[in-house]
């Protein structure tokens, strides 16, 4: 029997490491929107008290021993997801970046069947979000990249709130060969899947802890993309 | 005359034999891996015994200088060497993720059973 739009499960996933300032805001930031919603903080590798707030702030938590980086703690919950038979996964930053008010924005497409993947854009709107210039143009190189090796023009690929339709996770997860910068190689596989892909624009707040944009970060995802340009 | 640094040469040669006969012992090396190994510390401990063997090399490499002929094939071999080093890391690497991954969601759905074992005690 084919499930209506409020009975599909939406998991959402936060990938976490050391984030017990903002990670407690985040999950009562999702708890308010009175969706019904399943909310995973995927601990990865935290030594502080992130796991207890989460707990308390009424998420379910995955522990990661150690820290694997934030596409492989999306990769644990889409396993998770899979085997409890989730219809749509979304991503959220724990640090706060982004509004859990913009969640309903990203999986209503999907809901609707309108989108397999929807991106939480940060440049859409028109207005560039505060952060450093080499993260503006890093974002920006990746985005011409990304169109250059799927004729798909986006404004954020890089951004780290999306939805995703489990349908088209089921389908691409058992192809993917990156563990740790996996988010491009994803989104690159899916649109060779003729995934529909949409962008909807979403608000985002500064972070100066914020790991994404250092060199390696980087290097690891130009590697990811060339290797799946030679695919 | 022997020099010295050929004697401190097949000395470390037959060091690095037996650590990799020791390794072999061990099980931490299959045969292929030992048999590399022990044939590169033979090489190594049979061209500082007998130098002169290197210029035998030198017309089939198009050298004309023993010395920068080790050299190069040194440098050479420490690149490959590197490279395996590298390739070793990344599969280390990704196998220790798709580990801790596992016992992640091991964990996950023993506690959602209701089966909570120490780990579950917060920090």
């Amino acid at each position: 029997m084919k499930k209506t739009k409020s009975d599909r499960l939406i998991y959402v996933f936060i990938p976490a490491c050391n984030e017990e300032e903002k990670v407690g805001k985040v999950i009562k930031g999702l708890d308010e929107l009175k969706l019904n919603l399943k909310i995973h903080m995927i601990d990865d590798g935290s030594v502080d008290r992130t796991k207890k707030i989460a707990r308390k702030a009424g998420a379910m938590v995955v522990e990661h021993p150690v820290n694997l980086g934030q596409w492989a703690a999306l990769r644990t919950g889409f396993v998770i997801s899979l085997i409890e038979g989730a219809d749509v996964v979304v991503n959220i930053d724990a640090d706060g970046q982004h509004d859990p008010r913009d969640l309903r924005r990203l999986v209503d497409p999907i809901l609707n069947g309108e989108a397999d993947i929807v991106i939480g854009s940060r440049f859409l709107d028109g207005d560039i979000p505060d952060m450093p210039k080499y993260r503006y143009i890093g974002i920006k190189t990746f985005n011409k990249m990304m169109e250059m090796i799927t004729k798909k023009r986006l404004t954020d690929c890089l951004s780290g709130y999306k939805a995703y339709d489990m349908s088209m996770v089921k389908k691409i997860l058992p192809y993917m060969k990156e563990n740790q910068y996996g988010g491009l190689e994803f989104l690159i596989m899916a649109l060779r899947h003729e995934a529909k892909v949409i962008e909807k624009p979403i608000k985002m707040k500064p972070n100066s802890k914020s790991h994404k944009g250092k060199l390696k970060f980087g290097y690891n995802l130009l590697r990811t993309v060339v290797k799946e340009y030679f695919a | 005359m022997i020099r010295g640094i050929q004697v401190i040469g097949v000395l470390v040669g037959i060091y690095l034999m037996l650590q990799t006969l020791v390794q072999w012992k061990r099980g931490n090396y299959g045969v292929r891996k030992t048999v590399l190994w022990l044939s590169l510390w033979t090489l190594i401990a049979i061209l500082f015994a007998f130098p002169g063997l290197t210029s035998l090399a030198l017309p089939i490499l198009s050298m004309e200088n023993t010395i920068l002929m080790v050299v190069v094939v040194g440098l050479i071999v420490a690149y490959a060497l590197v490279y395996e080093t590298y390739q070793q890391a990344a599969r280390a690497e990704k196998k220790l993720t798709e580990l801790a991954q596992n016992i992640a969601i091991h964990d996950y759905f023993e506690k959602a059973r209701g089966n909570p074992d120490e780990k579950d005690e917060e920090r």
